[in-house]
């Protein structure tokens, strides 16, 4: 996976169409991704939303609403593809999970994780250094999260065509599925100034969670 | 025809407030799921007992994140309910496990200053006897 997450150089963007289909309907809209920088998706259906993902802050603007919520956030959603994809190994290793056991199913290869106190283990399947699934599994519950269709956009970053994540707690069940179309590499030059450089107008209503 | 554009009329300004109401509480129950499924109980338990009244100090500070992926495409009345229901259910389940850590620390730590007690009572009535 870890190839997913693997830089780009400054001046380029990951961007495409996604579709992201839930129980609750279906959302779509565009993606502007600066790894490690930030993530822009701007929803096109059923709402007009941009969100802006920038370390520790997720901004979301309505800009029919006139409305701006600042949301003190530490996730890296679509950094990488998805929020799962800050559960790299190195990642896990840091918050604790031990390396239990390593296998090979045909060109797959399979790592186990586990943490002693909080009762978690962690699956990972990777083939050819791509992540292709991910089970984490706790007393709270189970998620598996499916990614698909990976290829290389440019030299030595991968992104995926789908990314399905199921959650399955107690006996209840969910999925998501998140489609990507047309992902590309494009220059600065490319990428619309409001991705490049967010700017409100002053008379929005500018709503805080989580500063407080 | 007046009484049915009316009527209409009613009817929407009555509705409104009544959906957006609906759409509330339906925030707030899928937040209520989510923050239930996303809180590591385990983790807070953990905290209260080996750091007490800090440990509970820090549930109540550190809010949990709400997960983004729940409010693309929601319109406003939904991503305010939903991050607001988030952190005030997430918080008080923080609390909640790290209150049980505590109190499991603190009933562990008077059954073993009892015990010792116990232990050096029965030693000095011993000794107390052989004398």
């Amino acid at each position: 996976m870890l190839t997913l997450l693997c830089t780009l150089p400054d001046t380029l963007w990951v961007s495409g169409a996604f579709v992201k289909i839930a129980p609750d309907g279906e959302v779509a809209g565009y993606f502007y991704i600066k790894p490690g920088n930030r993530t822009v998706l701007r929803v096109v259906r059923p709402v007009n939303q941009i969100l802006y993902m920038v370390p520790e802050t997720l901004i979301i603007y309505y800009p029919d609403h006139r409305k701006l919520f600042k949301i003190r956030s530490r996730h890296r959603f679509l950094e990488g593809g998805m929020a799962s994809f800050t559960v790299e190994e190195e990642n896990l290793i840091r918050a604790g999970f031990m390396f239990v056991k390593e296998g090979k199913r045909g060109d797959t290869l399979l790592k186990t994780y586990t943490h002693p106190n909080l009762k978690t283990t962690v699956d990972i399947e990777t083939v050819n250094g791509y992540l292709v699934n991910l089970y984490a599994r706790s007393s709270d519950g189970e998620m598996k999260v499916e990614f698909k269709g990976i290829r290389e956009i440019y030299p030595g970053y991968a992104f995926p065509d789908t990314v399905s994540t199921t959650f399955l707690t107690g006996s209840r069940s969910s999925t998501e599925k998140f489609v990507y179309y047309s992902v590309s590499v494009k220059p600065d030059s490319l990428v619309p100034d409001y991705v490049k450089r967010p700017s409100f107008p002053e008379d929005v209503e500018v709503i805080y969670r989580g500063w407080d | 025809m007046r009484v049915f554009a009316l009527a209409i009329a009613t009817a929407s300004m009555v509705g409104a407030p009544v959906v957006l109401q609906a759409q509330a509480t339906e925030a707030c129950m899928q937040a209520e799921a989510d923050v239930r499924r996303d809180v590591n109980g385990t983790l807070w338990i953990v905290a209260g007992f080996f750091f007490g009244l800090l440990g509970i100090g820090a549930a109540y500070i550190i809010e949990p994140d709400p997960p983004m992926s729940r409010l693309v495409g929601k319109d406003p009345g939904y991503v305010a309910a939903y991050t607001d229901c988030y952190k005030r259910a997430g918080r008080s389940i923080q609390v909640n496990k790290a209150l049980i850590g505590c109190v499991a620390s603190a009933v562990l730590s008077t059954a073993c200053y009892g015990a010792y007690c116990c232990m050096v009572a029965g030693a000095a009535g011993a000794a107390g006897a052989t004398y």
